[in-house]
């Protein structure tokens, strides 16, 4: 984990509805998220167990872990992409607040008091529209292009699933982003469920480092030369 | 009975404040007085390869044989030469500016970002100065490989002078190209001078110094003109995937 953010750091803004700046992930990474926000188990379904049981299996006994966007340098969705302890930074007007991540080049892109999209397309990051509830951003996002891994074992999350993301500033000084994520997905999932982070104001952080992944995952012979495997297709809605 | 509102000293300052704010946004300035760059920014004509202001390229022996072996590759379409196009590895700069899709500028007192739709890679320009300048925990801890490797994006600095944003960048990767052709050496640097030539013209005027592959620094200007809408407009592009359908990931 990095060391704390020196005295002499520029403040994050005093606006509660002000989030621009960089934030870093402050909690160690979770590989598997086996509970939720309130210690209770993931409400898996037959189809979500089996699907996790299965991944589960390949990565740590079969050693043959599967393919999934991170290793295809594809944008990996909002939850394995804010979990990992690296930087994003937030830009914001009136009509979008704009989250660009450092790994996987990622950009988010919020669109604020709009309508899911109608036209049929969708993209990794699904379509993410959001209202301010007080000082709380409140994200929907649906419509995503491909099932999510929300984590690096693999917890599912299909591409119908409904995703929001509760983000505020939590304490005095506005140098912590509290993110609340409901996952509501019947496809692998009994009932919805929550998880939380806290990210930390990182002005140390603004500079990102490059993030190339193509340079590799471009080149012949792409991510199977790394030892990961296809996925069997999955059960499709 | 309607009472007149009366405002404390810090309640006055606060609507000062935000007075100065709107007609600042009105008049397309920021906050530190220089017009903002902020929007929605596209290449007035697209090009693939950069054309000095002035006279020829002046080529080293070594820049002009490179050049002239990407062009003859090129024409057979061989693009062994181009990491970008075979692999959709970052252009890097100043290549990333020819992209002719379309790009954001959020220009903020600290950094100024530029947000590019092409394969959603953003470039910093980094305006901290002295005690703001905080050493990066990521780069001097070498966790993400940071701390002085030459990247395609290299590190970019900058100031403000009057209206104009200089920008400095160095550190900058020999495995790419400067467009679609020329070489690039490990000691470039690029020296830019970005202003408002009018509100919806931004001119970008690089100057390239590379003693490996030319024998004095030359410019070359680029113009971008506003488009309408802000980044919500903006496609997820991903270039492996326009790749592998055929697509060139950049123009040719």
């Amino acid at each position: 984990m990095p060391p704390p953010l020196p005295a002499n750091a520029p403040k994050a803004p005093a606006d509660p509805r002000n989030l621009e700046g960089t934030w870093s992930h402050e909690q160690m990474l979770v590989f598997r998220i086996n509970t939720d926000m309130y210690g209770d188990p993931l409400p898996y379904n037959d189809r979500g167990r089996h699907l996790m049981d299965r991944r589960v299996k390949a990565t740590y006994v079969d050693q043959l872990p599967v393919i999934n966007a991170s290793a295809e340098c594809l944008p990996p969705g909002q939850p394995w992409q804010m979990d990992l302890n690296f930087p994003f930074q937030i830009y914001q007007d009136k009509d979008v607040i704009s989250l660009l991540f450092q790994e996987y080049h990622g950009a988010w892109h919020i669109h604020m008091n709009g309508q899911h999209r109608k036209d049929g397309k969708r993209e990794y990051f699904g379509d993410s529209i959001a209202h301010w509830d007080g000082n709380t951003l409140v994200v929907d996002t649906a419509n995503y292009r491909r099932s999510l891994w929300l984590d690096v074992d693999g917890t599912p999350a299909s591409v119908n699933a409904h995703l929001t993301f509760r983000i505020r500033k939590v304490d005095l000084s506005g140098t912590k982003l509290e993110v609340v994520v409901t996952v509501d997905d019947p496809w692998y999932y009994t009932k919805p469920w929550s998880i939380v982070r806290l990210y930390a104001w990182r002005p140390d952080m603004a500079n990102f480092s490059e993030y190339n992944c193509e340079n590799q995952v471009g080149a012949k012979g792409g991510v199977s030369q790394y030892g990961l495997v296809p996925e069997a297709p999955e059960e499709t809605q | 009975m309607n009472h007149p509102i009366r405002l404390g000293r810090h309640a006055r300052l606060h609507h000062t404040f935000i007075a100065i704010a709107l007609l600042a946004a009105a008049s397309g300035a920021s906050a530190a007085g220089h017009p903002s760059l902020d929007g929605v920014w596209k290449l007035e004509r697209p090009q693939s390869e950069f054309v000095p202001v002035q006279g020829q390229i002046p080529f080293t022996e070594d820049g002009r044989k490179d050049y002239e072996a990407n062009k003859a590759s090129g024409a057979k379409k061989e693009f062994g030469y181009d990491r970008t196009q075979t692999r959709c590895s970052s252009p890097g700069l100043p290549r990333i500016m020819l992209t002719p899709r379309l790009f954001a500028i959020h220009d903020r007192p600290q950094m100024v970002a530029m947000e590019f739709e092409w394969n959603r890679l953003a470039r910093q320009i980094d305006l901290r100065q002295g005690q703001d300048k905080l050493p990066n925990p990521m780069q001097e801890g070498g966790l993400t490989g940071g701390g002085g490797a030459a990247t395609m994006i290299g590190e970019t600095t900058g100031h403000w002078e009057d209206k104009v944003l200089v920008v400095h960048t160095k550190n900058l990767s020999d495995k790419k190209l400067l467009d679609a052709y020329l070489p690039s050496g490990e000691d470039l640097e690029l020296t830019e001078h970005i202003h408002l030539r009018d509100a919806n013209t931004l001119e970008d005027r690089i100057t390239i110094q590379d003693p490996a592959n030319f024998t004095k620094p030359w410019d070359t200007v680029l113009i971008f003109k506003r488009q309408p809408g802000t980044v919500s407009q903006f496609r997820e592009d991903i270039c492996l995937e326009r790749r592998n359908a055929g697509e060139t990931p950049l123009p040719r």
